[in-house]
Order: structure tokens, then sequence, then C-alpha cells
């Protein structure tokens, strides 16, 4: 059994099977980043004045990938030009630069872009006194030395309120939300000033986190673990007298890490101890040498441990305040979020869709990887003609994919 | 793409038409990038430039580099693109529609601005128009007297032999 | 495959000089490949025909024991009680009593497993597979690897949907439609599971949508123009279609409902959402209508590839036991044109009382209306191809017949639902189940059966007993009637969807005022809920001659004599029975219009396509 037109293409409708099953495909793609871009122009016309983050991309990283995706669509055809003229040595350069092209994007933004983005944080605090408090003392220094420089005379310069206000909003409030400051960002501003719905925004210095003591109140013989394993277990955590301390219970773990006492609590619990932990003390710490981006969540900040809260302040340097730090505690803390997918529906229909795309090149990628192998180059040796139309064929999706870039590149990073 | 291109010269000009067409774009994502710098435009305004310029490069991918340009054959595929087109523009303007007619709640009162009668009229009279027209675009195309007997070759049957 | 097709078969081949060597033609695949994993359209399309329909039998016992909820709320369901507790645990279905969450599961996944997992893959998948490239003379589709792959991704979501029933929690309960924001928060692992399943059924449904247009626009064998295409060929070039077009839009919502539950997003949950009297910790600013218009972009369009394979079924199958070309066949195929695109526009009725505005509500009432004018047509043109016929009333022709009016009445009612204002009396009631099961159930199922009647023999030599075929027929019918006529007069009388004590709460007076009673239901109403569920079970059992018939004819049903059995004209009946990998063992070439009975001066009552005009 043949099946007809893999080759050449039928007469009457002017096409090979599969230049005509990759457009349909296409149609279908169509539709699905369609939908997509639909969503976007709804969530963003829908969104409250003064919630939809702009001008946060770096647009010279953006572009910069924009012409590598670029080039990368000239090289897969010029590659497919060179098989039309029986040239394999020159397809397979081009092919290669095509591959390298579609390496270094993905790179761009997996390595860069999306990463710097985890480690950037907004809160939002529960009370608009704190707000105020917390801006005031993160921006006073350089909304004055801002006022001074541009012999600004604000409304009532000379109160420190009314200055850090006027400098929060026109250097990050309108920059990050309208671009150019108008009459709706002013209205837009006073509206999440008087609500405090506004969020500090910054890289997260350091925390206090809380130092646990880990106590034995219990042991039940019933859990399936006999008296010497589970001696054994309280052995293993370092306990001097285990035997005493299954049975009357007592101080375990003095002032150890989180991690630890979550630990402990959990291998304990498999013996059949019941456990209390309580809060010692608070002790500060750096998150930068772990290095670990979107780790901080609100629900894992507030745990509750034993009646306080896992960290009791975390220490912000805000943006454009020339690393003013300053200290937020826990208890004040309504949200806080990376900018990651859940920060908003900007960031996430803006992972949603680069991440889509993204999935694309990299599914391009391999296909592109299997057509340089021995096993995918055996059909030019076996049918040329029909190689080359596989080649044409992936070229018609890639600029498909290259396509929607350039659509997203002024969506995403300009608009 | 069409036998009658294949001849050696023709290749060497599309090559050099896919350089220039690589070079356009990239002129473009310069363009889109200088503009923004230099100018600050209202919204609307940088969305229509931005679009434009995107929707021109991607012309040019599809004319150049997908080589429609030279698919003549591929009327039903564009048919489906247009289509595919209008279906999004149209789903993406309704849904805006849709939402912008929201009643709002303003001094703790839901409210909805009310509608003069002709936009209803209108919306009602587009929906009559849409379909209407395409269903004369149908009788046309099956009013048409039946194309000549049988164009395409006769397939390898599974009866024959293959090659191998 | 028969020994008379057998010996048909090297006959041919010697006659037209044919070596045919096993080896290379049929190369013995052993059992993997020719069975499970195979490329093959046939056994693809009887691999979906298979799980299609054992997904609409699941889907069947699962409303069976919502029913008995309805009927009996709090009682333990008799038999499978038991064997539900043991199955799910005894907090879904303490003492065999089924409990409103595992009702709410069993209704979502109803929905979802009827229309994703049975009637998509038996009506449009199955038939499509086996019988599309057989009719237009293709040797297989046009890309067989990928149709196995659809396969293989619509099995692996049908895995998914099947194993969510058995994980803590249970599977998606938010009904087929998974609106937002109840979708997001519902903190159980089945909507997840849920979500996972359908962007596996979608991409499967999307490539063998690719498939299927690729296969008919460039696989047609010579002189098969696009106007001597079988009408069943045009539906389900139609379908796929609508497939390729409008299943995206979901998969993107799909991806970002499924983002919004994993990543914590808020695509479809708007600012300031409280659940369970406590703020939830998100960012806010979604639309929870946009997520409707995602999915009603897909669903409408989807009712209509639930129908559209029916109608193309039936159509064949008229003209086949009339003896007479359909009437109208260019009404036909442009009404099904027409409709395909209408289906585009139309999916906002759905949303009516969303208070999405009114003048978007004008737009989708005027195209909604219009859409129903191909629709009757298609109607029309099969009602009057009976006319003058000498019909031939076998059993899947009783099937193709009663498709009519149960479709009718299903359209016809589906116009009240189209007028904005009375569908604000009747959205989300029992009406509103009553109209698009009557297109659904006795239309689409029936049209399955009548083709799963009369492609049998093709499929494999025998025929399935008449005798129990009409009994099959005609307990389906009255049931099927019994079931869904009084849901029309339930939902009149206001009642809701999608409650577990069908109603009944909601029917008593108000405790704290005697004389204000909320939604009172008249015995007769609340009656029917039984009546209804007998029917239902009744049903049931009415599936077993079929069940019975179907397997037990495999090897025991009457053996065709010919490889035409019906004495039709198009070119699926060219092929020996049942066709070999390749199809046709003759070169096929077009010569007529697809149903050429009783042409006046002809020898026999049938001109089969293949066969040269004098
Ligand atoms: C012929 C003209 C038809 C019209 C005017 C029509 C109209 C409607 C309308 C307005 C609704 C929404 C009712 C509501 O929720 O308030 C509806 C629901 C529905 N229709 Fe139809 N319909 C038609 C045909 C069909 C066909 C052919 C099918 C399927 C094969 C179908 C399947 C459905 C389904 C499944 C629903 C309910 C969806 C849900 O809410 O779960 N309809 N119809
Ligand atoms: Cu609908």
């Amino acid at each position: 059994m043949e099946i007809p037109y893999t080759v050449k293409p039928r007469p009457d409708t002017g096409l090979y099977n599969a230049k005509l099953g990759i457009w349909l495909f296409l149609a279908s793609e169509v539709m699905l980043f369609g939908a997509l871009f639909s969503s976007y122009v709804l969530l963003r016309v829908g969104a409250v004045p003064g919630t939809w983050s702009m001008g946060l991309m770096d647009i010279m990283v953006g572009a910069g990938n924009t012409m590598v995706l670029i080039a990368s669509s000239m090289f897969i055809v010029l590659a497919w030009a060179q098989l039309k003229q029986g040239n394999l040595a020159g397809y397979k350069k081009w092919k290669w630069a095509t591959i390298a092209c579609a390496v270094l994007f993905l790179v761009v933004k997996w390595s860069y872009e999306w990463p710097t983005k985890f480690k950037h944080y907004d809160i939002w605090l529960s009370s608009t006194v704190e707000l105020h408090k917390k801006l005031e003392q993160g921006y006073h220094l350089v909304a004055e030395k801002h006022a001074r420089e541009s012999h600004q005379e604000g409304e009532d310069a000379g109160s420190h309120g009314g200055l850090a206000k006027h400098y929060v909003e026109e250097e990050i409030f309108t920059k990050r939300f309208f671009k150019e400051p108008s009459g709706d960002s002013h209205k837009a501003f006073d509206v999440a000033w008087e609500q405090g719905t506004l969020a500090l925004s910054g890289h997260i210095n350091s925390y206090e986190e809380a130092q646990i003591n880990v106590r034995i109140s219990g042991w039940k013989a019933d859990a399936g673990v006999s008296e010497v394993d589970a001696e054994k277990t309280l052995a293993r955590f370092g306990a001097g007298d285990p035997a005493k301390l299954r049975k009357q219970g007592g101080l375990l773990l003095e002032k150890t890490d989180y991690d630890t006492a979550k630990r402990v609590e959990y291998a304990l619990g498999q013996a059949g101890f019941t456990l209390a932990l309580g809060v010692a003390g608070y002790t500060e710490k750096t998150k930068e040498e772990e290095g670990a981006a979107w780790v901080w969540r609100t629900k894992r900040v507030a745990e509750d441990i034993g009646g306080q809260p896992r960290v009791r302040s975390i220490i912000v340097s805000l943006d454009h305040s020339h690393h003013q730090k300053i200290k937020v505690e826990t208890k004040h803390i309504k949200r806080l979020s990376a900018f990651e997918p859940k920060h908003s529906t900007f960031f996430g229909i803006y992972y949603t869709i680069t991440g889509l795309h993204a999935a694309h090149v990299f599914g391009g990628i391999i296909v592109m990887l299997y057509n340089m192998l021995p096993i995918g180059l055996s059909m030019w040796h076996k049918d040329r003609e029909r190689f080359t139309n596989r080649i044409e064929t992936f070229g018609l999706f890639w600029h498909f994919v290259d396509l929607v870039w350039i659509f997203l590149f002024p969506i995403l990073y300009i608009l | 793409m069409g036998d009658s291109h294949d001849s050696p010269d023709f290749l060497q000009y599309l090559i050099r038409l896919f350089y220039m067409v690589g070079g356009v774009l990239v002129a473009g994502t310069l363009i889109t990038v200088l503009i923004d710098v230099l100018f600050a435009f209202p919204l609307p305004v940088a969305a229509l430039i931005g679009l434009l310029i995107a929707l021109v490069k991607a012309g040019f991918v599809v004319a150049v580099f997908m080589h429609y340009k030279w698919d003549k054959k591929l009327i039903m595929i564009t048919w489906t693109m247009v289509l595919t087109f209008i279906f999004f523009a149209g789903m993406m303007g309704l849904i805006m529609w849709a939402e912008g007619d929201h009643p709002q709640v303003r001094e703790n009162i839901l409210y909805r601005d009310e509608l003069s009668a002709f936009w209803i009229v209108a919306a009602a009279l587009f929906g009559l128009a849409l379909p209407v027209s395409f269903t004369v675009l149908t009788i046309k195309q099956l009013s048409q007297p039946a194309p000549v007997e049988a164009a395409a070759p006769s397939a390898k049957r599974a009866a024959k032999k293959t090659k191998r | 495959m028969s020994d008379k097709a057998e010996v048909t078969q090297v006959q041919v081949q010697e006659a037209v000089g044919v070596h045919h060597d096993e080896h290379e033609e049929h190369p013995q695949h052993g059992f993997w490949r020719t069975y499970i994993f195979s490329t093959d359209h046939k056994m693809i399309g009887m691999q979906y025909g298979f799980c299609g329909l054992a997904f609409l039998f699941f889907g069947f016992c699962l409303i069976a024991m919502m029913r008995w909820s309805m009927a009996y709320d709090g009682e333990p369901i008799p038999f499978v009680g038991p064997i539900l507790e043991a199955l799910l645990g005894s907090g879904v279905a303490p003492g065999g009593v089924m409990q409103p969450e595992l009702y709410n599961v069993f209704g979502a996944m109803h929905g979802t497993i009827m229309v994703f997992m049975g009637i998509v893959p038996a009506a449009f998948a199955a038939f499509g597979n086996y019988v599309v490239p057989l009719q237009i003379g293709a040797v297989d589709m046009a890309f067989p690897r990928v149709n196995m792959a659809s396969f293989w991704a619509f099995f692996f979501g049908c895995v998914v949907m099947t194993v969510s029933f058995f994980i803590p929690g249970g599977a998606a309960q938010a009904g087929w439609t998974s609106y937002s924001p109840l979708a997001t928060v519902i903190p159980t692992d089945g909507q997840t599971y849920w979500l996972i399943g359908m962007v596996l059924l979608i991409t499967s449904s999307l490539l063998g949508a690719v498939n299927f247009l690729a296969t008919i626009i460039n696989m047609r064998a010579p002189g098969m123009t696009w106007l001597r295409l079988p009408f069943f060929v045009w539906a389900q070039f139609i379908t796929a279609f609508l497939l390729l077009l409008a299943f995206p839009p979901l998969e993107a919502a799909g991806i970002l409902q499924l983002m919004d539950r994993v990543l914590e997003t808020s695509f479809f949950l708007p600012t300031g959402l409280v659940v369970g009297g406590q703020d939830v910790d998100v960012s806010g600013g979604g639309s929870p209508l946009l997520w409707q218009h995602l999915f009603w972009f897909l669903a409408h369009p989807e009712v209509y590839v639930l129908i559209l394979p029916g109608m193309g079924i039936v159509a064949e199958i008229i003209a086949n036991n009339t003896r007479k070309p359909i009437w109208g066949y260019k009404f036909l195929v442009g009404s099904v044109v027409v409709l395909g695109f209408i289906a585009f526009i139309v999916w906002a009725h759905h949303m009516y009382m969303t208070g999405m505005g009114t003048v978007i509500s004008a737009f989708f009432q005027t195209t909604t209306l219009l859409i129903s004018i191909p629709s009757v047509i298609i109607l029309t043109c099969l009602l009057i191809s009976l006319w003058g016929g000498s019909i031939r009333f076998n059993t899947p022709m009783l099937f193709a017949l009663a498709f009519l009016p149960m479709f009718g009445i299903g359209g016809l009612t589906g116009l009240p639902l189209g007028f904005n204002f009375s569908d604000v009396a009747l959205h989300d009631s029992y009406y509103v189940i009553a109209h698009f099961h009557y297109v659904v159930a006795p239309g689409t199922i029936f049209a399955i059966f009548a083709g799963v009647y009369y492609w049998f023999p093709k499929m494999t030599g025998r025929k399935m007993s008449e005798f129990w075929g009409k009994v099959h027929f005609w307990l389906s019918l009255i049931f099927m009637n019994l079931i869904f006529m009084p849901m029309f007069a339930q939902g009149m009388a206001g009642m809701s969807r999608r409650m577990s004590d069908g109603g009944a709460t909601y029917s008593l007076a108000n405790p704290d005022n005697a004389d204000v009673t909320v939604g009172a239901f008249s015995d007769t109403i609340m009656g029917m809920n039984v009546s209804i569920s007998a029917a239902a079970w009744a049903m049931l059992v009415a599936q077993v001659p079929f069940i019975i018939n179907l397997f037990r004819s495999v090897k025991y049903g009457e053996k065709i004599e010919s490889d035409n059995p019906w004495q039709a004209t198009t070119l699926e009946w060219e092929t020996p029975t049942p066709p070999p990998h390749g199809n046709f063992i003759k070169e096929i070439k077009v010569y007529r219009d697809p149903y050429e009975y009783s042409v006046p001066g002809a020898k026999k009552d049938f001109s089969p396509q293949a066969q040269p005009a004098k």
C-alpha cells in the first residue's frame, strides 16, 4: 500500500499531503494563540485602572530575542533552499545556525528573563496606615533629594509625608501603570493610596525566622513502632536519654531551625510521637546565599508555629529608593508575591503565552535535531524530494512560531 | 511550490529575497523599539503603531518565508485562514463589547448605562448580515457548473506492486 | 474475514493479474501491530468505536445511579450501592447512599464522558475513520501514524478521566461546563485531572481533524469531485472543520484554568473573591465570563460536532433504503456548510443569563434563530426523500427514521431557548436538559446505532440479527421518550437541573412562613422523577439485546452473500469484506453521483459510483 501525494503535489489542489496538513494545523494554532491574545485583551481592558503593569519588561532583551528568532526563521528557509539545490552540506550549515538561534532564544528566557523576575517581590499590606508609614520610611530620603534636584515645590513641601507620596506617585506608580502622568493616573493613584492597594515593591534582603523548640509531649504505642525502634529514632535526632524522653516527654531540640524542626516532626510523627513546636526566638537570616527564587508565599511566611508566625518580619529594599531597607512585619502582610504567574493577571498571561510559545520553540528544536541525526537524514538518501518537503513543512511551522513572537513582542514588551 | 519555480535562477532570486526580507524584519523590530524610546504616544496610538508594524512583518513572513506568494493553489487554506482570523477578531470584539456593557457599581448602586435601541437593532442586523452573506457565498459557489471530469490523475492503488 | 470474501479477493487479484505478496502488502505484524498499535484506518476506527460505545455505556450507568438519588433521595441504591461504597469509599456513599458530592461527580463526568469520550469518538472518529476513506476511494488516511497518535492521545485522556474517579475527593464536580470560579476553588484534585484529561482529548481531536481534512481534500479517488461526495463525507468534512477551529480556544481556556488551579493565577477569578467566608489568596482581576466565552466558543460548535455525523449516517441509510436519490443533495450540502459557519457565531446564547448585555444578546439571538433554518432544511430534505420511496424497514432504517422526528423535537424546542426573553424562564431548567437530550440521545445515539447495524456487515462479513435489532429499536424508542418527554414539563414547571434530590428540598414549603412556598412543585411534577428514573433503568435493560447481538454476530451472525449486502451505491461497498490493508483491490474511478438508485433504464435499481456510465 502506498499513500498518494506524499511527495508530489496533487494537481487539482496543488498541495502534497504534509503541506496541506501543516497549514491546517497552523489554522488551529492561530485559533489557540488567538484565544490567548483575546484573553489578554479582555483581561487588560477589564482591569481596574492602575493595576496593569507596564514597562516592567526589558525592551532591549525582547528586541534582541525577536531578532534572534527572525534570524532563525531566515536560516531555516535558506537551509531549505540549499536542499532544493541538492546541497546537503549547505543545508546542515544553515540548520545548525537555526538550532543555535533557537537555543539562544530559550537560554535568554530561561536563565535571564524569567529568573530575575522571580526574585522581585510585591508586598501588599492589610493596613493603609502601615502602608503609608512604610512608604514614608522607605522613600523620604530619595524623595527629598529628588525634590531638591528638580527644584520642585510640592504642594506641601516641607512635610515629609507629602514628598514621599509625591515621589511614589511620580516615580513608581505612574511609570509602572501608566507610563506617562495624566488625569487618569492621578485619579487611580489617589484611589490606590487611600484604599491601601499599593504594593511595596522591591527585593527581599533578609528576614527574621523562628528558632524552634521541639518538645515531645507523648508517645502512642499503637502506632505500630516498637519501643526500641521509637527510641532509636529519638536517639538519631540527638536525644540524650531516649527512654526517659519517650516515657515522660520533654524538650528534644532547642532553638533549631525551621527545616530541621519540620523534618523531626515528620519522622517522629511516623514513629508514634506527638510533638509540640514552639517559637523560642527569632534570628535574622539572609536569603541571598541560598539564591532560591520565588520561595516566598504568603502562606509560608505566615505559617503558624505554636501560635506565632514562622517569619516575624522581612526586610525589603525598595525599588528606586537607593537601597533603603525597611522592615515589614508579617502580621501586616496581606499578600506577597514575586513577579511570578500568580502575581497578577498581567504576569499570568505573560508567562502563559510566552511559556506556550517557548514550548513550541522547544518542540521545534527537538524536531530539528531529529532531522540532523542519521536517522532523520536517512530519508535524504532514500528520497531527496521527500526530505526537502519535510524541511519545507517544518519551516512553515517554524515561521509560524516566529510570527507569534512578532506579535508578542510589541504586545508584551512595548504596550 | 509549483514546479515551474524550481529553476536554479529562480532559487537564486529567492535566496536574495530571503536575505532582503530578513533585513526588513530586523529593521521593523528596530523601528518599533526606536518609536517606543523616542516618542510617548498614548496607549491606543502606540498599540495601533505596534500592531501595524507587526502586521507588515507578519505579511512578509507569510508571503516570502512561507512562500505563500508562489503557492497559488492554496485557496482553500486562504479561506480557512481568513475565516479563522475573522472569527478570532470577531470574538475578541464581541467579548470586549460584552464586557463593556456590564452593570457596574456606582455609589453602591448596581447601575447599567441605558443603551439606545439603535445599537440593539444594529447588533441584530449584524447578526442577520453575517449568516446571510455567507449563505449567498455558498449558494454562488454551489451553483457553479460542475467541473469537468476528474482532474486528478489516477493514484497508485493498493493492488499495484510497490517499487521496492 | 469470511471465506467467501477471501475467495473473492483472490479471484479478483488473479483476474486483474496482480501479484499479491502477502508478506509485503499485508505484513504479519503480529497481534500488537495489528490490533493495538495499528496505523490502519479501519482498525483505528474500530478501536474508537469500541471505546466510544463502552464509554457511552459507562456514562449511561452513571446517570442510572444518579436517577436513583433523584427519585429516592437518601435511600441506599439497590445492588450497586455496596459496590459504590467499596470502590469509592464510605465518605461519598455511606451504606450505599449517594451523597450530593458523589452526585456532582457523576453528573459532571456523565456530561464529559458522553460528549467527549462517547459521542465524539463513536460518531465522528469511529465512523469517520472507518467509512470516510472507503467512501472517497482512498487507501488509508493521509497520515496513518498521526491517526494512531490521535487515538492514543484520546486513550490516555480517557485513562486520566477514569482514574480521577478513584483519587481522594473523586473526579471533577463542577459540571461538564467547568465554570469558574467554582471549578477553580474546588479543593479536590479531580478538577485538575479533568483539565489534563481534556487537554489530551482536545489534542486527539485536533490531530484527527487535521487528518480528516487532509484526507478528504487530497485523497479523493479520480472522478470523486466535491459534489459527488456522499453526504456523510460532507458532514464529516464540516465536522472536522468545526473541531479544528473551535477546539483550540477551549485548549487555551483549559490551559488558563490549569494555571489558575496549579499556579494560583487568577484568569477567571474576580477581585475580592470570598469563598466560605474567607478571602482567597489570589490577585484577582480575572473574568469569570471569559471562561464562559472561551468554553461556549468551543461547546456550541461541539454540539454540531455531535449532530452532523449523525445526520450524515442517517442520510446514507435513508437513500439506501428508500432506493431513490436523496432529495435536494445540493440543499443538504449547502445547508451543512452554512450550518458550520453559523455554528461559530451563536455561542453566547448559552450565556443570556450572565447579564452580558442587551446589545450582544440581540446579536446572538438573531444568529441563533437563523441557525435553525439550515437545520430545518436538512430535516426537510430527508423527510421529502422518503416520499414515494419503496422503503425497506430493516433495523438501520428504523433507527434512521426515528432520528427524524426526535431530532425535530430537539431542534424545535431549541427555538424558545434561542429567544432571550423566553430563555430567562427556561435557562438551567430541565427543559434545557430535555432539549439537548432529544437532539443527542434519540438523535445522535440512534444514528450511531443505525450506523453500527448498517456497516457491521462491511466490518465483519456478517449481519446482526434483525429480530433482536428490532426489539432493541422499539424498546429504545419507547423508553427514550418516556425519559425525556416529561422533562419538558418539569422544566417548564421551574425545576432546576443539577439537584441531587430531584428538587425535593427546593419544593418544600418555607418553614418560617407556612404561606410562602418556595418553588413548590405539584405531586405530578415530582412524581415524574420516579417515572423518568424507571424508564431510564428500563432503557438500560433495553441495551442488553444490542450488546449481546453485537458480540454474538461477530461469530454467529448471518453471513453475507456479497460484498454489497444492502445494494448500495457508495464506494465502501466496492471493497472486499472486510477490506484488507489498503482497502481496494481494483482501480477505483468514480463516474457518478453518490445516490444513483433506481436510475431509469438501468438494469439494476442501483448504479454504484464506480460503475462506468454507458
Ligand atoms: C436547531 C436549533 C437549536 C437551537 C435554536 C438551540 C438553542 C439552544 C439554546 C439557546 C440553549 C441554551 C439554553 C440555556 O442554557 O438556557 C441550548 C442548549 C443546549 N443545546 Fe441547543 N439548540 C439547537 C440545536 C441543538 C443541537 C443540534 C444540539 C446538539 C446536538 C444542541 C445541544 C445543546 C446542548 C448540549 C445544550 C445545553 C448545554 C448546557 O447548558 O449544558 N442544541 N440550545
Ligand atoms: Cu448552543
